[in-house]
């Protein structure tokens, strides 16, 4: 196959093909864009680099930044996964076509992965391009200090990783995850049942819940290992998101054996008959509530530590015996960090929110027939969109004010009690450097309740601002040229 | 000589005397014209001759004295000949139906045609209309059941076959009228 | 006794291309009626009219006495819910209820207890002979026991129309027969009217009288085309 016909195949398409390829191209542009703002605050070598935002002026603090810009890529990933499921039963048949046509596995692999491919490439290209253009327009100076690392660019490995890489690691999970399609020419209408979901990726939950208690219990006053942390965290989140599906079944079956009327039945159906689809993205919309929760525990644990100490305080630095040295700076320094965690989450909620949407309005999609025949039987459109609403409600309904709880009771583990400290020595005398303080006890704290509330509140309707937006295009969806359709 | 090897085929399963021939004739071949007495003797008679049925006794239970009839090793061969040769598909298509419709469009005009048609396809119909009745409202034997399908087939294919001419009639005048 | 549906003067256009074009027709109550004509001929057109699935662009469509096409959208729902029966080709069951469930949506739709729909259920799903696939999702049927399954949902509301649309299309010969004897059966045990739209001439016979369109009209010949002078 000449490369030409190959990309004409590839690129072939109707107009919902050409949206899942402009949002892979979206997609690869946000991740790209994400991942040089990483690197680059990586790359920064200076011995004492002065920025503008403080928390780039230390190199564990800038490691920790360049981990949450990596997490906020998940949400892309997922938004991507979601993406690329769009007009998928369309394309499995066009591809089954192909093969039947006379197209080997792997040149119908080799088409989705070009499909794919390009457009990631395209996309990397376009995030490169924003990340140049944002690099100049963000080059601003105050009090000789630049705002921002625009002065560093990423190394050239990194660079060249990101911008090549992602391309081709997009090929291949496309050629992955459409391995099933290729192995026959009929349609894969006549597929076997998707598998049962299984409950262990809850025991990553638990495994990432372990290692913090592991780290609030070997708290010896010093800041804690950075490994533990990160490896709980990132266990807690592909926990929470692979979690989702057994969830989803089994709020399906709950709702099914509970829900009364004719909705419920639908929606509790719905979720047993398929947990996998939408899963994941409801499931990043879930771990962006998780950090969310953590986000405020960090709060409340700073406005505990203010509380306590009367004058704003960075956290313990250094530790000598029961003596806590701390370093007597200004908020600007904690508030910056819970700025970037707080940002992060937004986008990525942002993200995993369109996601969601995508998914919602693909399921509508998928199922017009259906929908459409159900109409004609008088079935009304207010009880389809109910049982939209129940469908995407009743996994969350409890797991997602679980995850900020859960976020919140992680960090509250993992930081430190909040020494209720006696100054003993104050460097210079008037306590404007240092102050040498002895511990006296702890203060308790845990994250705000009302803002617990506040964020889980916020998570669920927009959840269900969601559906009802996908259940809109049930009018559209439901005109009878469907019922035509052999 | 349909008959002859449908009576070979019936003594197939045992001896039957000719009263017993005749029913299960009319009970196997519902819509089939009926097989009268005399034909079932006649026929008998001549496959005796032929040894391919043979007298096998004879009894008085109840009535007249009858006859027994049963099937001879020949009548067995030749009722397997006949099983085994093809039916050929008829050489030359005829039927009155067909000619008739090629004159209506030949010679008639329009409407003449039209009217003509019409009567025989709302014939056809109601034909048909009840034959399902009699399908699905009483509780037919298989043989009943495999008649009727027969006759039912057979209208819709002439009724299919017609609306197909009139199609290409139809289209034709379009192709030369444009 | 006046007709149950009628339907006077319809007329549909979708785009330039008229589809009904003038069309009149009484149902009485029992009645089983059948639309025939080749395809693209718009009797699947007239059963949407006639439903109310669609709104005709002149015309009207009564039933029982009363204007439906001029109504409101909710309103014919509630009509085509509780006094039509729809069956349509290939079912439209719902694919990951089970068969029982998808038999007591409407009444359910219709405020009925779960329960009750459930036992109503399973009494019509056994009336058709189809009592062992009660449980099974559709998925996991023939497309005559489908097609069962589908006349169960249309009929357990006990209609007082039932509309179906080529109804054995997707069905072998003996398959099509058992759910065409098994529709008109119910149908006249219930005293419900039927409406069928199809091609075949076979199906078309299970009904008392039909109707034959060509290109939007009723054709009085029956013929479902004009003969012209032949060449």
């Amino acid at each position: 196959m000449r490369p030409s016909v190959l990309l004409r195949l590839a690129l072939a398409g109707t107009r919902t093909d050409r949206l899942r390829v402009a949002l892979t191209v979206l997609t690869a542009a946000l991740a790209a864009a994400v991942l040089l703002v990483a690197a680059t605050v990586l790359a920064i070598d200076a011995a004492q680099p002065q920025y503008q935002v403080l928390l780039l002026n230390h190199l564990d603090l800038r490691q920790m930044t360049s981990a949450i810009l990596a997490v906020v890529c998940m949400p892309v990933l997922a938004l991507a996964a979601q993406a690329g499921r769009i007009g998928a039963p369309g394309r499995a048949r066009r591809l089954a076509a192909l093969r039947l046509a006379g197209a080997s596995p792997r040149q119908v692999t080799a088409i989705t992965a070009a499909e794919t491919g390009v457009a990631s490439a395209l996309g990397g290209v376009i995030g490169l391009a924003v990340y140049l253009a944002a690099r100049v327009a963000l080059h601003r100076q105050d009090n000789d200090r630049l705002w921002l690392p625009t002065d560093v660019l990423p190394s050239p490995g990194p660079l060249a990783l990101i911008v090549l890489g992602l391309p081709v690691a997009a090929a291949l999970v496309a050629a992955v995850l459409l391995r099933r399609v290729h192995e026959s020419p009929l349609d894969v209408a006549r597929t076997v049942e998707p598998a049962r979901p299984k409950p262990w990726p809850l025991l990553l939950i638990a495994a990432g819940l372990a290692a913090y208690v592991g780290v609030g219990v070997g708290f010896d006053g010093s800041w804690p290992e950075p490994a533990p942390l990160f490896a709980g965290g990132i266990a807690a989140a592909a926990g929470l998101v692979f979690s989702m599906a057994w969830l989803s079944d089994r709020g399906g079956r709950l709702l099914h054996r509970l829900g009364r009327g004719p909705a419920a039945l639908l929606a509790a159906r719905r979720l047993q008959a398929d947990p996998w689809t939408g899963s994941r993205t409801v499931g990043v919309l879930v771990v962006c509530a998780w950090v969310a929760g953590a986000a405020g525990a960090l709060r409340a644990f700073a406005q505990a530590q203010l509380a306590a100490e009367g004058e704003p305080q960075s956290w313990v630095h250094e530790v000598t015996g029961n003596v806590i040295i701390v370093p007597n700076a200004s908020d600007d320094f904690f508030n910056s960090i819970v700025k970037l965690v707080d940002m992060a989450v937004g986008g990525a909620a942002l993200i995993a929110a369109a996601g969601v949407l995508l998914g919602l309005l693909e399921a509508v999609a998928a199922r017009r027939r259906v929908f459409a025949s159900l109409t004609a039987t008088g079935v009304s459109r207010g009880v389809l969109v109910r049982a939209g609403l129940w469908q995407a409600l009743a996994p969350v309904v409890v797991t997602l004010p679980g995850a900020v709880v859960l976020g919140a009771a992680m960090a509250w583990l993992a930081l430190p009690s909040i020494a209720e400290g006696k100054v003993t020595m104050c460097i210079p005398a008037d306590c404007s450097d240092a102050v040498m303080s002895e511990r006296v006890g702890s203060i308790a704290w845990f994250a705000d309740w009302t803002e617990v509330a506040a964020v889980s509140g916020a998570g669920l309707i927009v959840v269900a601002l969601l559906a009802v937006a996908a259940g809109a295009t049930l009018r559209a969806r439901t005109d009878l040229e469907a019922l035509r359709v052999g | 000589m349909t008959a002859s090897y449908v009576l070979l085929g019936l003594l197939a399963r045992g001896p039957r005397h000719g009263y017993e021939l005749k029913h299960a004739y009319d009970q196997r071949l519902p819509r089939a014209k009926p097989l009268a007495f005399g034909q079932v003797y006649s026929t008998l008679g001549r496959l005796e001759r032929d040894g391919l049925v043979t007298q096998a006794g004879q009894d008085q239970a109840g009535g007249p004295e009858r006859t027994a009839f049963a099937i001879t090793d020949d009548g067995r061969a030749a009722l397997e000949t006949w099983l085994g040769e093809i039916e050929a598909p008829a050489p030359y298509v005829s039927a009155t139906l067909l000619s008739k419709v090629v004159v209506a469009l030949l010679v008639a005009d329009p409407a003449r045609a039209t009217a003509y048609l019409s009567a025989q396809q709302q014939a056809h119909t109601s034909r048909m209309r009840e034959l399902t009745r009699l399908k699905s409202e009483q509780d037919l034997t298989v043989g009943d059941l495999i008649a009727v399908d027969y006759a039912l087939t057979h209208l819709d294919a002439d009724l299919r076959w017609l609306q197909t001419a009139l199609h290409r009639v139809a289209d034709l005048h379009r192709e030369v009228q444009s | 006794m006046s007709p149950i549906l009628t339907a006077r003067d319809l007329t549909k256009t979708y785009g330039v291309q008229p589809a009904l074009r003038g069309i009149d027709l009484d149902l009485h109550e029992g009645e089983i009626v059948a639309v025939r004509g080749r395809s693209g001929c718009g009797k699947s057109t007239l059963l949407h009219c006639l439903s109310g699935i669609l709104a005709p662009d002149s015309g009207e469509v009564r039933f029982r006495g009363d204007r439906i096409d001029d109504t409101a959208e909710p309103y014919r729902s509630e009509l085509r819910r509780t006094q039509f029966g729809v069956l349509l080709q290939h079912g439209h069951l719902i694919s990951e209820l089970t068969s029982a469930e998808n038999v007591a949506l409407p009444l359910m739709l219709g405020g009925g207890s779960r329960r009750a729909a459930m036992a109503a259920a399973d009494t019509w799903l056994a009336r058709l002979g189809v009592a062992e696939a009660a449980e099974q999702i559709p998925g996991r049927l023939s497309g005559g026991q489908l097609q069962r399954v589908a006349l169960a949902r249309a009929m357990v509301t006990q209609p007082v129309v039932l509309f179906a649309d080529e109804p054995t299309g997707a069905l072998d010969s003996l398959a099509g027969e058992l759910v065409m004897k098994l529709l008109t059966r119910v149908a006249r045990e219930q005293g419900t009217a039927v409406v069928v739209v199809t091609h075949d001439a076979t199906v078309a016979a299970y009904a008392e009288r039909e109707l034959v369109l060509r290109d939007g009209e009723v054709d009085p010949t029956g013929l479902g085309v004009a003969i012209g002078v032949p060449a």
